[in-house]
């Protein structure tokens, strides 16, 4: 491939398409990262990516300029620059995460690492062709080496967006591409005439960038785990991560948010009509609701609700996590949410998974049931779905018990939603769906369910929020884009459900 | 609101993040031995019989010696016939259940060997009839088709395959496999779903559970005179997935090879079962938080019998009326007179006890059982969790959780049992291996063998259990199914009935409770004292 006059045709070949392919990949998956994480960090993308191309290309430009002021040892500046750029670019992200997290000046570190890494990448180029320079003609050189740099761009620009972000993640995509790079260094190493303790200094040099990139690699599940509190809107205001899920709850402008696995369970702003909607048709069809079972709704916001119907003697709340019963008991910027509810001596809070705990003995009969789990993303939740699950339920129900259930949504999740409906129907005589709006979840899907159709109606609690006697009927009312039909039962043996949740989610363009 | 934001910055990574937090490393890990007493004990027949005094004779009508699943399965027949004579049951172990025994621990009960059956096909009746006797089926539809309680069959998911760096549902790795594979596997599945619809002469199925119910056509018993290995390079199946999978199966239900087995014994597995439940079902396995052992003890529930722990039978002599047989309790030699006798022992054990003209000799396989208590799994990627997690390539077969069937699918404390037969070297060499092998060595071989899948496992276990299974599970090496081979080894002596898996040339519960099924009934018919149906008679 290389004219006849070029001496050591094969290495310098190999050298040249490896490492100017790699070195333009490794250059615009900086440049992808960094637009990538500001447009994330910051928004406005088309400002964010606009402008660090900018600031890139011109730093670019100016590295290249600087390479004619480099005379001496080229082929050791080289494998330096190459280090520099292995390790600035490869914990370019953590570091970029880093200033967004623990410094309030995000603006400048990034710009100062684009211009770093631009000037560095800048300086490649120049500085390979001079060293090639002397075994190939200066046309043939410029040809192969552009040729190659535009190639390397093309497979970083596809690669990024299918293959690296999805898979990897920016922070582990650029930690693999500082490797890359240092491997580029070390390999170069090898290639090129050197004293002894030069090529000793350079390997020593790019091994040890390997290892502290790899390092870094090696650590990035647990920076990203760091980093979690930071990917939440709002100021994380607690967290704490017990051993069923990571609590969080932030708080802005009167907005006081749970999340548990990063998953939103209420919005303090119309957290009101969920659980309005989810309590009170049930509990409105039951004469006398003395004893009522809650199944999740560790927050005490559905208890809240339950306990403004009189009558009421015994709420038993079975939730999972002790954490969450806990916070929602002792923190007071929490417990004002939920009225104090989990500290009324009406509640009995019970932290045990309600699949193990409806196996249990002498649980007694209820006359109605509340049901408020987080949507079954997973076949841990998906079981409390299954049709066994509430064939044990029908079991500490009492025959005019009522129940209640979130179900997901039936715009966001239809096949999810009527699985749910399905599953209810397999063991229980009457199931009726509904629905409401809630701003923060979007419309959302509930379902009453019953042993037989209840005959009782009895006129809502005063001071509510969002329901009133004259409207509650319209929630079960489903425009024609919400009805779906029938969907398969949810068994343990087959959990429909956890992948009808996902697909529908998935469809909803990775959401 | 969904993760669309943590997806995009921390890559698919971020789904599979566990919850707890990293512990601090700790010291190192406390191990126990389950089996040395059954081991040091056993390895006692071979020193022959020891010069103490006996301490008494006893008369019993009828002898159950061994409570492994074939004694059990004996015991539990032999009460359904409502039998009214003296019954005696002597077991060697601390407990009964043998290779399907179970242990308990900070998660509850978990296996120490076998931990599946598989849906009964319609030839299994007395798996059928043991199932619905003790309610895991619960009824039968118009077609006869069974109805399952829905918590002892396996959750979904039930299995997952670490590979490229992530865990995947199935276990086949789908995405990794060139055209080639494909096709292969194509082929073969075409090649046993054929098998397992086909008929020999005297129209019994090729391949059926139990063993005893499969076709004798010889057209068909000649795939027990090559070698599985030696089958598939005839069908040209070369795939080396396909044959990493196919080792994979041998592996898993026979400890051995695929050179080490016939291509009936290979093609068994794929193509002897046929369930047919009355709802179409995810799953075709039947499975417990305490694997088989489960079975067992709801079987027990159901005899008013009990084993008597930690007896060591030494022999068994023919008499006038009955046998005579001696046995260690203890440092206590006790002998007893028995009318009948059912040998529910492995054949390497019945061959030291009891004198034969021909004995079986078959080929058995060592097993490294570890069982590992964890008080929660570290974070993973991919598939979350699973009941059985396989990791290609590894050394070991994978673990299965015992808290995915109470429900709780791997969150919080569980028991990973994890399976590696040793089928590299031969069977000899490797059961010496296994049985001077330190347990805490066990523990850190199989958890370098998971290291790779389940990075920061180490540092989550908090105690170990190791299970060297010298006779972990039978070879059906060629030969064994010849036409008739194996119904001369089970043939009874007068008044005395062996039953084993071994019997079988496979270690599946199904077998050992066929043969535990039809001793007992074989005893009972010569005590004139078998008053209902056969469950396990002659086909």
């Amino acid at each position: 491939m290389l004219p006849s006059t070029a001496p050591p045709a094969a290495p310098v070949s190999g050298l040249l398409v490896v490492s100017a392919l790699l070195i333009a990949t490794c250059g615009l998956i900086y440049e992808l990262v960094a637009g990538a994480l500001a447009s994330y960090l910051l928004g406005d993308s088309i400002t964010q990516f606009s402008l660090i191309i900018g600031a890139y290309l011109s730093a670019m430009g100016l590295g290249s300029y600087l390479s004619k002021f480099i005379d001496r040892g080229l082929v050791s500046r080289f494998v330096e620059i190459e280090i520099a750029v292995a390790l600035i670019g490869g914990f370019e992200a953590p570091m970029l995460f880093a200033a967004f997290t623990y410094t309030p000046g995000f603006a400048p570190v990034l710009y100062g690492l684009v211009l770093t890494i631009g000037a560095l990448v800048g300086l490649e180029l120049p500085l390979l062709i001079r060293i090639l320079e002397r075994q190939s003609s200066l046309k043939e050189l410029v040809a192969r080496v552009m040729f190659l740099d535009y190639i390397g761009a093309l497979f970083a620009s596809l690669l990024f967006p299918l293959l690296l972000v999805p898979r990897l993640g920016l922070l582990r995509t650029s930690l693999v591409f500082g490797i890359l790079n240092a491997a580029v260094a070390l390999w170069t190493t090898f290639l090129f005439e050197a004293p002894p303790a030069v090529k000793l200094r350079l390997r020593l040099m790019a091994a040890a960038a390997l290892a502290v990139l790899g390092l870094g690699f090696g650590f990035a599940g647990h920076a990203e785990r760091a980093m979690d509190a930071q990917l939440f809107a709002d100021p994380v205001v607690l967290r704490e991560v017990s051993p069923y899920q990571r609590v969080t709850v932030t708080h802005r402008a009167g907005d006081t948010r749970l999340f548990l696995d990063g998953a939103l369970q209420f919005s303090s702003v119309d957290e009101h009509r969920y659980h309005e909607s989810l309590v009170h048709p049930a509990l409105r069809a039951v004469q006398t609701p003395t004893r009522v079972l809650i199944l999740g709704g560790g927050d005490g916001l559905a208890a809240r609700e339950v306990l403004k119907h009189e009558g009421v003697e015994e709420i038993v709340l079975v939730d999972l996590d002790p954490i969450v019963t806990r916070l929602f008991t002792e923190r007071e910027e929490l417990r004002l949410l939920n009225d104090g509810a989990l500290t009324d001596p009406r509640v009995k809070v019970v932290n045990d998974d309600a699949f193990r705990w409806l196996q249990g003995e002498g649980l007694g009969r209820f006359d109605a049931v509340i049901i408020d789990f987080p949507d079954p993303n997973d076949y841990a939740l998906g079981k409390l779905y299954t049709n066994h699950f509430y064939r044990m339920l029908t079991r500490v129900m009492a025959p005019h018990a009522v129940g209640s259930i979130q179900a997901t949504s039936p715009l966001f999740s239809p096949d999810a939603y009527w699985c749910i409906m399905a599953t209810l129907g397999a063991e229980l005589a009457y199931v009726r769906p509904y629905h409401a709006y809630i701003p923060a979840f979007g419309e959302w899907g509930f379902a009453l369910f019953s042993k037989a159709e209840p005959e009782v109606r009895r006129p809502l609690p005063l001071g509510l929020r969002f329901l009133d006697d004259a409207t509650i009927d319209t929630l079960f009312q489903f425009p024609v884009d919400l009805r779906r039909g029938p969907q398969p039962v949810n068994r343990l043996d087959d959990q429909v459900l956890v992948r009808l949740y996902d697909e529908d989610w998935q469809k909803l363009g990775g959401h | 609101m969904r993760l669309s934001r943590r997806e995009l910055l921390l890559g698919a990574s971020a789904l599979g993040l566990g919850c707890g937090e990293t512990p601090a490393p700790k010291g190192p890990i406390p191990v126990a031995e389950t089996l040395p007493g059954l081991a040091a004990s056993a390895h006692r027949l071979r020193n022959g019989k020891p010069q103490t005094r006996v301490s008494g004779v006893e008369r019993v009508d009828l002898l159950i010696v061994g409570a492994g699943a074939a004694g059990v399965s004996a015991a539990w027949r032999v009460a359904r016939a409502g039998f009214r004579g003296s019954v005696s049951w002597l077991e060697l172990g601390d407990r009964p259940g043998g290779t399907a025994a179970m242990g308990s621990g900070p998660s509850g009960e978990f296996p120490l060997g076998a931990h599946y059956i598989t849906l009964p096909s319609p030839e299994a009746t007395h798996v059928r009839t043991m199932l619905q006797d003790v309610g895991i089926i619960q009824g039968f539809d118009a077609e006869g088709r069974p109805r399952y309680r829905e918590t002892d069959l396996c959750f979904d998911p039930e299995e997952r395959l670490f590979y490229g760096g992530r865990w995947e549902p199935g276990l086949w790795p789908e995405a990794a496999l060139s055209g080639e594979d494909r096709a292969q596997k194509a082929h073969f599945d075409a090649l046993t779903q054929r098998l397992t619809q086909a008929r020999g002469a005297d129209d019994r199925p090729a391949f059926s559970i139990p063993i005893a119910r499969s076709s004798q056509d010889p057209a068909l018993r000649a795939l027990a005179e090559q070698t599985f290995a030696s089958f598939l390079d005839a069908e040209g199946l070369h795939s080396p997935a396909l044959r990493a999978y196919l080792r994979y199966a041998a592996r898993d239900d026979f400890g051995a090879e695929l050179e080490q087995i016939s291509a009936w014994a290979g093609l068994h597995y794929h193509c002897a079962r046929r369930p047919d439940p009355a709802t179409p079902l995810g799953t075709t396995v039947l499975t417990w938080p305490g694997g088989n052992g489960a079975l067992i003890g709801a079987l027990l529930k159901r005899t008013p019998y009990t084993p008597r722990l930690g007896v060591l039978v030494l022999s068994c002599e023919p008499e006038a009326e009955g046998w005579r047989l001696a046995a260690l309790d203890g440092d206590a030699l006790i002998e007893i007179q028995a009318k009948a006798v059912i040998m529910a022992l492995p054949v390497f054990v019945v061959n030291r006890v009891v004198k034969r003209p021909a004995p079986l000799r078959a080929e058995s396989a060592p097993w490294r059982v570890v069982n590992l208590h964890v008080d929660g799994l570290p974070a993973q990627e991919g598939v979350k969790a699973a009941w059985d997690s396989v990791i290609w390539g590894a050394k070991g077969l994978g673990y299965v959780i015992n808290t995915h069937q109470t429900g709780a699918f791997g969150r919080g404390p569980a028991t990973l049992t994890c399976y590696e037969p040793l089928s590299t070297e031969s069977p000899d060499t490797s059961r010496a291996i296994l049985l001077q092998e330190r347990p805490q060595d066990a523990v850190n071989h199989v958890l370098d063998d998971l290291s790779a899948a389940m990075p920061g496992l180490r540092d989550r276990v908090i105690g170990a259990e190791v299970c060297p299974w010298g006779h972990g599970t039978a070879i059906p090496a060629v030969g064994l199914h010849r036409v008739g081979a194996l119904e001369d080894a089970a043939r009874a002596l007068p008044g005395l009935s062996f039953a084993s898996a071994d019997l079988s040339g496979m270690s599946l519960f199904e077998e050992a409770s066929f043969h535990g099924c039809r001793a007992a009934e074989e005893v009972l018919m010569g005590l004139g004292a078998l008053t209902d149906p056969r469950l396990a008679g002659p086909a």
